[in-house]
């Protein structure tokens, strides 16, 4: 992996995790057309837990601050991945309810940093939280908390909601 | 506080904003009249999509979607010289969406001096069945004057 000096480890992350990181990591930072936008690097990964620094350019401001609706974006997507830390194979995911509050505001090209936890998962359900912190300024941009169905395409129609 | 109606202007007003905000362009939010509201749509672009084996939108994408419909329907009845902010979203995402474009109405529960209160429903084939409900609480910030008690 290119940039796997700048990336710190939790314990306990399963081997498959490991596995599935190179993937996941190429997917965010090279391949969505979307993240790699926003330019995401991954800091951190434990489990239950992932970070990511990044910087939002010109592409998504509103005014001179960058739109909320950026970071609900962004959030989403972390605390997913926050799920997979917990998962022993790379299992498709849908987000069922997601609450993204906005105590602050960045600038563009602000660099800043998104964490989220997932704290626990039962019965296919996951639960997480996410926030954004302007890394400069140290002001928290978002607060986020997420629920995830997990196993989206393995789950036979019926049991789905 | 009453409700005030959408105003004359509403529509070009909504594009004004949409092509001043790189955000709401990149959603391609366009806002058409229908009956005593305003419908939104979310014009599809791969930009929008959460997954690529799954192929639907990000869930992001579908909130951030809807939050600006309420700050846009909002707009549309305002003074030119009222912010609005968002404050705070809360969506559920009933079903799975589709790599189409989403359409949205906005209902409005309460619209204070400085508290905006507002559900916006998401859907793709059938408006009776919404794929995403958001509720949306928006800071609005008129000049001072008009901020007295």
């Amino acid at each position: 992996m290119s940039r796997s000096s700048e990336i710190s480890f939790g314990e306990g992350l399963s081997p498959n995790f490991m596995k599935m990181l190179e993937g996941l990591r190429h997917f965010v930072e090279s391949e969505h057309i979307l993240f790699k936008k926003l330019g995401l690097q991954a800091t951190l990964f434990g489990v239950g837990e992932a970070s990511f620094d990044l910087t939002a350019d010109n592409s998504f401001t509103d005014g001179d601050l960058i739109h909320g609706g950026v970071f609900t974006i962004l959030l989403d997507t972390i605390m997913s991945i926050s799920v997979m830390t917990r998962l022993e194979a790379m299992q498709t995911m849908a987000t069922i309810n997601l609450k993204t509050d906005y105590p602050g505001a960045a600038k563009a090209n602000a660099r800043l940093s998104c964490t989220a936890i997932c704290h626990a998962i039962r019965d296919d359900v996951a639960f997480t939280s996410g926030r954004a912190i302007d890394k400069q300024t140290g002001e928290l941009i978002a607060l986020a908390e997420a629920t995830f169905m997990v196993g989206t395409r393995s789950k036979p129609k019926a049991s789905r909601i | 506080m009453a409700i005030p109606p959408l105003l004359d202007d509403s529509v070009t007003r909504i594009a004004a904003r949409v092509e001043a905000s790189q955000m709401f362009s990149w959603l391609g939010i366009v806002a058409t009249p229908a009956d005593d509201h305003l419908l939104y749509r979310l014009s599809f672009t791969e930009d929008h999509i959460g997954n690529p084996v799954l192929r639907a939108l990000h869930g992001g994408v579908i909130s951030s979607f809807l939050e600006a419909c309420a700050q846009l329907d909002i707009i549309a009845r305002v003074e030119k010289d009222v912010q609005v902010q968002p404050v705070s979203i809360h969506t559920s995402y009933f079903t799975s969406s589709r790599p189409q474009d989403m359409l949205a109405k906005v209902t409005i529960r309460r619209l204070g001096r400085r508290l905006a209160f507002l559900e916006c429903d998401g859907w793709q084939r059938d408006q009776a069945t919404p794929v995403a409900r958001a509720a949306i609480g928006l800071r609005i910030i008129r000049p001072s004057s008009a901020d007295a008690p």
